[in-house]
This record gives C-alpha cells, sequence and structure tokens, in this order.
C-alpha cells in the first residue's frame, strides 16, 4: 500500500516533469519557428532589395574575377618560364584550382563595403527604430549580410563555373568527399568568422563618427593575409609567423589546403579548432562591445 | 573646405591613409613573394618590374586623388540628389567640374609614398638611362592617363540613366588593376587584347619598357590613334548623356 501510494507520487511527478519538459520543449520549437519565420522574412526583404542593386553587385563581383584570371595568368607564365613541374609545393594544376577556389571564396568574403550598412543603422539613428521591433538586431544583420553573400556567391559561382570549364584540364576535384564536405564547412566558418570581425568594426560607431577607416585597414591586410592572391606558404618563413598569429587565413588559405588535401587530419582537427576558438573569441567580444555600446545609445536617448 | 570636410573624421581619415599605404606597399610584397619563388617574370627581372610597380601606382595615385571618385561616385550621388543642376550653372565646363571638383586628400597624402618608393627605386635598382626615353615615359604615362580619363568618362556617363552607378566605379578600378603586372604575361588572344582592344599595358607596361629602353614605335603610333579616338568617343557619349540629362529634367 505504501509502496502503491509511492509509486502513484512518482508517476505523478514523472507526468509534471514530462509535461514541464514537453511544455517547455514545445515553447522552444515555438520560439525558433517564430525566429527563422522572422529572420527568413528578413533575409527575403533584403533579397528582393539587393536584387533591385544585381548590376552593381554583378559588377563588383565581375571586376574581381578579372583580377583573378590575371593572377592566373601570371602562374601560367611563370610555369611555362621556369619549365618545371613544382614551384613551392604547387603543380600548376594545383596551383590554377587554389587561384579559382580563392577567387570563388572572395565573392562570398571579399564584399567592398562591409560593414557599412550597421555603421550607418546605429550614426543616422535607424537603430532606435530596430530596437523596438520584437527582434534582436545583430540577427537582423546578420541575415541580411548572410543574404547579400549568397547573392554575390551566387553570382561569382556563375562567372568561376564559365572559367572552370574553359580550364576544365587544369582544374582537379577536390582530394576526397569528405575533404569537400570539410572544405565546404570551413568556408562557411570562415564567412561567419569574417561577419564578426567586420561586425566588431562596424558597432564601433557606438564611440566613433566613422569606421570605414578602421574597416578598409582590414581589407587591405585581408586582401594578402587570407591568401586569395598567393598562397601563403610561398611566403618567407616570417611572413607566415605572423600569418599564422592572424584570423584571416582561415577565410581562404586554408579551406583550400583542405580542398588541395595539402593538410594532415591532425592540421584540419588543429585548424578547426583554432577557427572555432576565433569566432567563440569575436561573438564574446561583439556581445560585449555590443552590450555597452548599446547603454551609450541609450543614455543618448534619456 | 575639402579638408574640413575630409578631416572631420579624423581617427578614420589617418587610418584610411595608412591602409592606402599598405595596399601599396603590399604589391611590392606581392612581386618579391613571386621573385622569392622565381628569378623572373615574363622576362622581367624583379628591379624591373619594381619600376613597373611604382608607374602603376604613379598612375593609380594620379587618378585616385583627382578624376577617379569625382567620376564613379560623386557624379552619380549629385544626379541622385539633383545637385547636378546647380553644377550645370556655374560658369565652368561641367565636365572638367565634374572630373576635378573634390581632390582626394586621403590619396593625396598617401601618394607621398610613392615618391618614397621613387627615390628607392633610383638609389637601389636604376640603372643608366638616357634623357630621351625619361621624356617618352613621360609622354606615354599621359596618354596612359588619358585613355583611362576617357574610359572612365564613358562609364561615368551611364549615371545619367541609371540611378546607382557605384558598381561600375568598383569595376573600373578592378579593371585598372589589371595594369599592375606585366602584359608580356598574357600569350595569344589574351596578349592581343590587352595591347590593342583594351590597351591595358598603357597604364605600366609601356611606358616602364620605354623607360627600360625598349621601344616599340609602331605600336606607339597605334596607340596615339586609339588614345585620340577613345577620346573624341567619350566627349560624344558626355555631351548625349548631357542632352539626356536636360530633356529628363525639363
Amino acid at each position: 500500500m505504501d509502496i502503491d501510494f509511492k509509486l502513484g507520487i512518482f508517476r505523478s511527478a514523472l507526468d509534471r516533469y514530462y509535461y514541464f519538459f514537453a511544455f517547455v520543449f514545445e515553447y522552444l520549437y515555438e520560439l525558433f519557428r517564430n525566429l527563422m519565420k522572422k529572420y527568413l522574412a528578413v533575409a527575403k526583404a533584403t533579397w528582393q532589395e539587393y536584387l533591385t542593386y544585381r548590376t552593381n553587385l554583378f559588377l563588383e563581383v565581375i571586376g574581381g574575377f578579372v583580377a583573378q584570371l590575371v593572377i592566373i595568368a601570371v602562374w601560367f607564365s611563370i610555369f611555362r618560364d621556369l619549365k618545371t613541374e613544382i614551384v613551392a609545393g604547387y603543380s600548376l594544376p594545383e596551383m590554377i584550382t587554389y587561384l579559382l577556389g580563392a577567387g570563388i571564396i572572395n565573392s562570398f568574403i571579399l564584399i567592398a563595403s562591409q560593414g557599412d550598412e550597421i555603421n550607418d543603422d546605429i550614426n543616422r539613428g535607424k537603430l532606435s527604430g530596430f530596437l523596438v521591433k520584437p527582434l534582436s538586431v545583430p540577427f537582423y544583420w546578420l541575415s541580411r549580410d548572410l543574404c547579400r553573400r549568397a547573392l554575390t556567391f551566387i553570382l561569382g559561382m556563375g562567372e568561376y563555373l564559365v572559367i572552370i570549364l574553359i580550364l576544365s584540364n587544369y582544374f582537379i576535384p577536390p582530394f576526397s568527399l569528405a575533404n569537400f564536405f570539410m572544405f565546404c564547412l570551413a568556408v562557411l566558418l570562415g564567412g561567419i568568422l569574417h561577419f564578426f570581425l567586420f561586425y566588431i568594426f562596424s558597432i564601433i560607431a557606438f564611440w566613433m563618427d566613422q569606421t570605414w577607416g578602421p574597416r578598409f585597414v582590414i581589407r587591405v591586410i585581408m586582401s594578402i593575409a587570407t591568401g586569395s592572391l598567393i598562397p601563403l606558404s610561398l611566403f618567407p618563413a616570417n611572413w607566415q609567423l605572423v600569418f599564422n598569429l592572424l584570423p584571416f587565413k582561415f577565410m581562404a588559405y586554408f579551406p583550400l589546403q583542405i580542398y588541395l588535401g595539402k593538410v594532415s587530419v591532425s592540421e584540419i582537427i588543429l585548424g578547426f579548432s583554432a577557427l572555432l576558438v576565433w569566432i567563440s573569441a569575436l561573438i564574446g567580444i561583439s556581445v560585449w562591445i555590443w552590450e555597452k555600446g548599446l547603454k551609450k545609445y541609450s543614455a543618448y536617448g534619456n | 573646405m575639402n579638408l574640413q570636410n575630409q578631416m572631420a573624421y579624423r581617427p578614420s581619415f589617418f587610418l584610411a591613409v595608412l591602409g592606402k599605404a599598405t595596399r601599396m606597399l603590399i604589391l611590392i610584397l606581392l612581386f618579391r613573394v613571386i621573385y622569392f619563388n622565381t628569378p623572373l617574370l615574363a622576362g622581367w627581372e624583379y628591379k624591373d618590374v619594381f619600376l613597373l610597380a611604382i608607374t602603376y601606382l604613379t598612375v593609380e595615385s594620379t587618378i585616385l586623388t583627382t578624376f577617379h571618385r569625382n567620376l564613379s561616385y560623386y557624379l552619380p550621388d549629385l544626379l541622385k540628389k539633383g545637385d547636378f543642376d546647380f553644377l550645370l550653372t556655374k560658369p565652368l565646363n561641367p565636365l572638367f567640374y565634374s572630373s576635378f571638383r573634390i581632390i582626394d586628400l586621403m590619396d593625396l597624402t598617401s601618394s607621398s609614398l610613392v615618391i618614397f618608393l621613387w627615390y628607392y627605386y633610383f638609389t637601389h635598382y636604376a640603372s643608366a638611362f638616357s634623357f630621351l626615353s625619361f621624356i617618352l615615359y613621360l609622354i606615354l604615362l599621359g596618354f596612359g592617363l588619358i585613355f583611362l580619363f576617357s574610359l572612365l568618362v564613358i562609364f561615368a556617363s551611364s549615371a545619367f540613366w541609371t540611378i546607382n552607378a557605384t558598381g561600375l566605379g568598383r569595376f573600373f578600378e578592378d579593371i585598372i588593376r589589371t595594369g599592375r603586372f606585366p602584359t608580356d604575361v598574357f600569350k595569344g588572344a589574351f596578349s592581343f587584347l590587352f595591347l590593342y582592344v583594351f590597351p591595358i599595358a598603357t597604364i605600366a607596361t609601356v611606358p616602364s619598357k620605354a623607360f627600360l629602353g625598349t621601344t616599340n614605335w609602331p605600336y606607339y603610333v597605334y596607340l596615339v590613334v586609339f588614345t585620340f579616338i577613345l577620346t573624341l568617343i567619350s566627349k560624344k557619349v558626355w555631351n548625349y548623356a548631357l542632352k539626356h540629362y536636360s530633356s529628363a529634367s525639363s
């Protein structure tokens, strides 16, 4: 009797726990669904907005494409002159594949006006309008940014596919299927790293009137330190040491090394770990700056 | 007034100057890395490519300081805001005023690095050169600038029809960047394209070769004719665009 009574209590407690967790789960699911709905709506509106400027985006991407083709011509010339199979550990097809891959990644990450919108939203007071809306402003900016990246990526991909077809004799497939998936993951994480890096240098607009100065400096450094112009392993050792200390190599050099199978499994694990540490650190810094900045922004309003 | 405007955000101004100077040094670094792995690039030695790089940087700094931003970004902005009418009332040639209205002081400041790079070239790499080749170098540099100006005028004229033409400005920047490498790296159809159809070689390769003593007189004649025709076309396109603008506002 006593046992049955205890079992009854246990069952009812279990039921309560069950209902409680079911409720929490359902609540979280709904929350996630609503969030996704919200940000998908933002993404959809952004997509439409950017499509209006598609010619500008297309020209931006095609300009980078032409510049990358010239670098490819330079390497064709070097291999032709040296009459050698391998230069600095790269065969000609490997180098061409590397540069074409870097070009595609560039269309995904090297967006010229990255961060302008965030800077303007803060300085022109548009942020106040966003803050009263039921959405997270950083997520709003992230959804808009991902949308723009997707569009420039599609435009870039189209252009590069044509040149890959023309240079198909020199374009080599990924080292393995696993390498290809890891390459895609690394590119995606590299894009997130890139967003947060520029995001931090855009939200310092809470303290500065204009932030394009620091963002421009980063873009200039990125043009060489991502390895999209030339593989970083071709630099003298002391330069490589510097590049290894910076996060930029994860945006192009690291994914392309995975694609070509030029890194060991342990190096891949180490690389991904470092990449995640960089992303976490940048997210942490960005949250801290955002909160400090928001306090300053609210203080202005009082 | 321009200086005041551009210096209004002082930290950004100095960082932008720093960024622009770094961008110039990155080009030199890029060549150093290439030559770290090869002794020759399309027959060019490092010291000659250094001349090519600083020639390119001289041209780039000149156009960025003067007409590039005016035509690529400020003109579409004037048209969008409806301020171009005010510009037309000025007793100045609209094309001249639109092209040289604002002198970019950030680029002007960072251009001082180009002077230092020239000094470095003359003290470290330059071998004996004749006065004639130097004059020829300057003339060819001038033709390169006229070619780029005419091309940009044609590009910028499209702003009279489109709302936002800034993409063309970025495209133009990327296109001229192809001139920072010796055009000898191109072979076959591409070589023909960059020498005759779209003579990007005039930006740096042709003047640098003249400076180094390799002349090609028949090509110079072609270049003169080509630049002259392009200038005429750009003038026609600009006038047509202006006409279109007047009729649109009336």
